[in-house]
């Protein structure tokens, strides 16, 4: 969705609107329009697009990584591959800012509880990659490696398997987009809407989204 | 000074504490008695012709009869290197430590001690180094046996049916070791 307008009061949801109401909102959009011109237009889309819009452009991923696939995701990061361009250059130092973890590396036994410990300590929503053979099942170590974890899903749950030893750049590119395409089709305020009334009565957003993104009720979305 | 040389030297020094030597191989080495190997590479440091100043490694190998500790030194000021092996029973791996001589001993005797269960007497601080410090066994033993999980992580892979072996069959699957014919047999 192609919203250039940063102005999106109107875009909140408003699920009580009379005709009336509905009918007023129009014509002072309209006369909006008419008055500062088209390149102030007004974009209406549902709020759940718009929110996810947000989310999936600004995709903090974690300052983290284990072995040799950590240098390939160095390099996406850097000028030449420029994974800014996805909203997801701005790696976090700690994991209480992070959205997106990236295993990218050969995780031991040794490391596997400080992985599980960096996931738990991320905020929710959050997404997990995993990076490189070693990650996905044990790689070159699945079957005589003695210190390596036979896949880090035995620890995190993972939301996109990267292949590779190590995958290229352009490779967690797309795997970023997977997650993108993720988020795209959830639907964070589902059945949300309406559920959590303020202390004037009216219908607020809460602004929990849950993990796992269940279908609305049949009464919430119609 | 070439390995012959310093065989020599050292055979003259110590004449019953040195057991065996070989220089048909990539990297020659003498052979010690375990009981004699503080003096003799304190003597391979000190003496003035060899100057052997340098701990290039400590390594441990695993025979079906015995353990090996292997020391390979190299010398700055004589530009001539050399490897000591010391045999060591299975059933009591221990050796004294050199780390009084080298300080750079102290990591290389808990790397061998952490993978392969060779205990350093004299060590000042003989724990494992590399696996975590519950780990249990030393891995790199011949007859190392994976345990089936760590921590409640199981460490077989699972898709579908076992398309990996289970660790107790990796064992079976390793080739049971055969001396080659060419080396002779550890002098004892």
């Amino acid at each position: 969705m192609a919203a250039r307008n940063d102005d999106v009061r109107h875009l909140e949801a408003q699920p009580d609107f009379s005709d009336r109401e509905r009918e007023r909102i129009r014509k002072e959009l309209n006369e909006q329009i008419r008055r500062e011109g088209l390149d102030r237009a007004i974009v209406v889309a549902p709020f759940d697009a718009v929110v996810n819009w947000a989310r999936l452009s600004s995709i903090w991923p974690m300052t983290f990584g284990l072995a040799c696939c950590a240098i390939e995701m160095m390099a996406t990061g850097a000028s030449k591959f420029d994974i800014d361009r996805f909203g997801a250059g701005a790696f976090r130092a700690t994991p209480r800012q992070a959205d997106l973890m990236i295993v990218a590396g050969t995780v031991t036994y040794k490391m596997a509880p400080r992985v599980q410990r960096l996931f738990e300590q991320m905020p929710e929503p959050k997404y997990v990659i995993a990076m490189g053979a070693c990650v996905l099942g044990g790689g070159p170590y699945s079957l005589h490696g003695y210190h390596v974890v036979k896949g880090v899903d035995k620890l995190v749950p993972v939301d996109v398997y990267l292949p590779g030893c190590p995958p290229r750049p352009e490779a967690l590119l797309e795997a970023l987009m997977r997650i993108q395409e993720k988020i795209r089709s959830e639907r964070p305020l589902a059945g949300r809407i309406g559920a959590y009334p303020d202390a004037l009565g009216r219908s607020v957003v809460d602004p929990r989204f849950p993990r796992t993104v269940q279908a609305a009720p049949k009464e919430a979305a119609e | 000074m070439n390995a012959q040389e310093i065989h020599d030297l050292l055979k003259n020094r110590f004449p019953n504490d040195i057991v065996g030597y070989d220089d048909q191989v990539k990297t020659p080495f003498i052979k010690v008695r375990r009981e004699a190997i503080l003096p003799v590479m304190r003597f391979l440091r000190d003496d003035p012709a060899l100057q052997f100043d340098f701990l290039q490694l400590i390594t441990g190998l695993d025979y079906p009869d015995h353990f090996e500790s292997v020391y390979h030194l190299y010398s700055y000021p004589r530009r001539h290197a050399i490897a000591i092996k010391a045999d060591l029973p299975r059933d009591l791996p221990e050796i004294d430590s050199v780390e009084p001589i080298w300080r750079a001993a102290d990591w290389h005797e808990r790397e061998t001690f952490d993978l392969m269960g060779i205990i350093y007497k004299g060590h000042p601080d003989l724990r494992r180094i590399l696996c975590p410090e519950d780990w249990v066994g030393h891995p790199l033993r011949k007859d190392y046996r994976q345990p089936e999980e760590y921590h409640g992580i199981s460490n077989v892979r699972r898709i579908g049916d076992d398309w990996y072996p289970k660790p107790d069959e990796d064992i079976k699957a390793i080739v049971q070791y055969k001396p080659p014919k060419s080396v002779p047999p550890a002098a004892s």
